[in-house]
C-alpha cells in the first residue's frame, strides 16, 4: 500500500519535479505547422508524436537508463557511467540539456526534502563525477524512496507521457478533455514497453551500456525550436 | 557516370532485381584506403579494393587547392543483398584533405531473414580533413540493412560524415522495408567516447500511422566534426536545406565533437540534394574553399 502512494505522490504533478519548464519537442512541432503534412499539428499529432517518443525513445533509451540507474542503487561511479552513456547517445542538444536541466531541478527538490541519497548524488554532480540526467536521478532516487523497478518505469514513463500533453494544453495545441483522451488511448502502449524486460547486464562488459532511440521528426523540430525567437518552453 | 533514375529522381547504380526473399548471395569483402600528404598533395598511398567495392581514380578538383583529392566509391555488383558483410576502412594521415563520396545511391535489395551489414570505420589524423559523403541507400521492400560506422579523431582533425536512407517500392504498392539499424561512434585517438547513437527502425514502425520519420520517406544524418571556432553557422546551415525541400534540424553534438545534422525528406532526391547543400556549407567552412561542382 505504502509503495502505491509514495508511487502517486512522485506521480502528481503537484510534486516539483521541474518538469514544468520542457515540452521535449512538442512546441517544436506545433511550430513546424503545415511542413509536418496535414494541416498542421493538433490532436491527432500529439497522440502521434507522444507514441513515437514512448516506442522510439522513452522504450529504448531513457527506460533503460532508469532501470540500470535503480539496479546501480549508490554507486556512483556505475551511474557515472550510465549518466555518460545519455549525454554520449543524446544527440540533439535540446534534449540533451532538458535531460539535464529536468534532473537537476528534481535532484535539488529531493535534497530539500531530504530523500536519503540526495544530497549525496548532488554532490557527486557538484564534483562532476556526473551530470545528472533526469533517468539517473529518476532511478536513483525512486529506489531510495521503496520503489521497485516496475513502479519506477511506470512513473517515469507516464510522466514523458503525460509532460507533452500538459505542454499541450498549455500552448493551446488541445482541450484538458481532449488531452485525457489522448493520454487514456496510449496507456495500452505505455503498460506495453514499460513492462518490457531489460537482460541484466555485465557493467565489466565494454558497451554494455545500450541506448537505442530513433526520433528524427521531434529532433529536428526540437532543435529549430532552440532557435526561435519566442517560445514558452525550454525544448 | 550515366546511371538509373528512381521515380524520385534520386540516380540508383542498378535496375531493380527480382525481389524474391533472399535474392543474391552473401559477400563477405574489406576494402581499405589510405590518403596521406605529400609533395603538397594528398595521394592514396595504400588501398585495397576487392569486389564488390570499386573506386575511380583521386580527382584534383580544386585548381588552387591541389591538395584536396576528391575519390569516387561506388559497387560493382548492383547494390547489398541478404547476409552481405562489407568493411570500408579509409585512413586520413597527417595533413591530408580527402574527400570520398559515390557517384550514386546504393540500392539495399530484399534480404530476407538476412541483413546486409556495412561497416566503416574512419580515422583522421592531426590536422587531416576526411569527408564520407555518400549518397543515401535506397531501401526497397523486404531490405534489412544494418550501417555501422566509427570515426576515429586526432587532436585537430576534422571531418564530415553522412549517411541516409530512401524508401522505395519500385511497383508502387507500398510494401514497406524490412529494417534499418544505424550505429555511429565518434571517439578521440585516446578512446574518450564523444558520440554513441544507435537507431533502429523496423518496416511496421516505418509504415504505421506513428513513423518517427512523421510522413516523410527519407532520412539522412550528417556529423560534421571540427573544433568550434570553425563551424559553420547553424541557422545558415539549416536554410540551405530548407531551401531544397529538405527538412533539417542541426544542433551541437555531445561533448564537444561538432555538429550533428538530421534530414527529412518526401523521397530519396530531396534528402540527397539538401545534404548535399548542407554538405557544401559545411565543407566550405572546414576547408576553407567553396565545394567544387562534383560529377555524377
Amino acid at each position: 500500500m505504502l509503495e502505491n502512494l509514495v508511487a502517486l505522490q512522485q506521480a502528481d504533478s503537484t510534486f516539483p519535479s521541474g518538469s514544468f519548464a520542457f515540452s521535449n519537442g512538442i512546441e517544436g512541432l506545433a511550430a513546424l505547422g503545415e511542413r509536418i503534412g496535414g494541416e498542421g499539428f493538433g490532436g491527432e499529432g500529439l497522440s502521434r508524436a507522444i507514441e513515437v517518443v514512448l516506442r522510439h525513445r522513452w522504450a529504448g533509451s531513457d527506460r533503460v537508463a532508469l532501470i540500470l540507474s535503480h539496479r546501480a542503487g549508490n554507486d556512483i561511479d556505475r551511474l557515472a557511467a550510465i549518466d555518460a552513456a545519455i549525454e554520449a547517445a543524446t544527440i540533439a542538444e535540446p534534449m540533451r540539456t532538458g535531460s539535464r536541466r529536468n534532473g537537476a531541478a528534481l535532484l535539488a527538490t529531493h535534497s530539500r526534502l531530504g530523500t536519503p541519497g540526495a544530497e549525496d548524488l548532488r554532490q557527486a554532480v557538484r564534483d562532476r563525477r556526473l551530470l545528472g540526467h533526469l533517468p539517473i536521478v529518476q532511478g536513483t532516487l525512486w529506489r531510495a524512496l521503496g520503489l521497485g523497478e516496475g513502479a519506477v518505469a511506470q512513473i517515469a514513463g507516464y510522466q514523458a507521457a503525460a509532460g507533452c500533453v500538459t505542454a499541450a494544453i498549455r500552448l493551446g495545441i488541445v482541450g484538458a478533455i481532449e488531452a485525457q483522451r489522448i493520454l487514456t488511448a496510449l496507456l495500452p502502449i505505455l503498460a506495453e514497453v514499460a513492462g518490457r524486460p531489460l537482460p541484466e547486464s555485465d557493467p565489466g562488459e565494454e558497451d554494455e551500456i545500450v541506448l537505442t532511440a530513433f526520433t528524427p521528426l521531434i529532433e529536428i523540430a526540437a532543435a529549430r525550436h532552440a532557435r526561435a525567437d519566442l517560445r514558452l518552453f525550454a525544448n | 557516370m550515366d546511371a538509373a533514375t528512381t521515380h524520385s529522381g534520386l540516380p540508383i547504380d542498378a535496375k531493380p532485381l527480382p525481389d524474391e526473399p533472399g535474392a543474391g548471395t552473401a559477400r563477405r569483402s574489406e576494402a581499405r584506403l589510405s590518403f596521406v600528404r605529400g609533395g603538397g598533395t594528398t595521394v592514396l598511398s595504400r588501398q585495397v579494393v576487392p569486389y564488390p567495392f570499386h573506386i575511380t581514380r583521386p580527382f584534383r578538383l580544386y585548381p588552387h587547392r591541389p591538395d584536396i583529392a576528391t575519390l569516387y566509391l561506388q559497387s560493382a555488383s548492383g547494390g547489398l543483398y541478404r547476409d552481405d558483410r562489407l568493411v570500408l576502412d579509409v585512413r586520413a594521415g597527417r595533413g591530408a584533405n580527402a574527400h570520398v563520396t559515390t557517384q550514386s545511391a546504393t540500392v539495399v535489395h530484399h534480404t530476407g531473414a538476412f541483413p546486409a551489414r556495412q561497416s566503416t570505420r574512419l580515422a583522421v589524423a592531426s590536422d587531416a580533413f576526411l569527408t564520407l559523403h555518400p549518397d543515401p541507400m535506397i531501401l526497397f521492400p523486404g531490405a534489412a540493412l544494418a550501417l555501422d560506422t566509427r570515426i576515429v579523431l586526432e587532436e585537430g582533425a576534422r571531418a564530415i560524415v553522412s549517411e541516409g536512407f530512401a524508401h522505395h517500392d519500385p511497383l508502387g504498392q507500398g510494401r514497406p522495408f524490412s529494417g534499418v539499424e544505424l550505429t555511429m561512434r565518434i571517439e578521440t585517438a585516446d578512446g574518450r567516447r564523444l558520440v554513441t547513437e544507435r537507431s533502429r527502425l523496423d518496416g511496421e514502425g516505418f509504415a504505421g500511422s506513428a513513423s518517427p520519420l512523421g510522413h516523410h520517406a527519407a532520412y539522412g544524418a550528417m556529423a560534421i566534426l571540427a573544433a568550434p571556432e570553425i563551424l559553420p553557422d547553424l541557422g545558415d546551415l539549416q536554410a540551405l536545406a530548407d531551401d531544397r525541400d529538405c527538412l533539417c534540424g542541426i544542433s551541437p553534438l555531445p561533448n564537444g565533437a561538432g555538429l550533428g545534422a538530421r534530414f527529412l525528406a518526401g523521397g530519396g532526391g530531396a534528402l540527397a540534394a539538401g545534404m548535399e547543400a548542407v554538405f557544401g556549407g559545411a565543407f566550405a567552412a572546414l576547408s576553407g574553399t567553396p565545394l567544387a561542382r562534383r560529377r555524377k
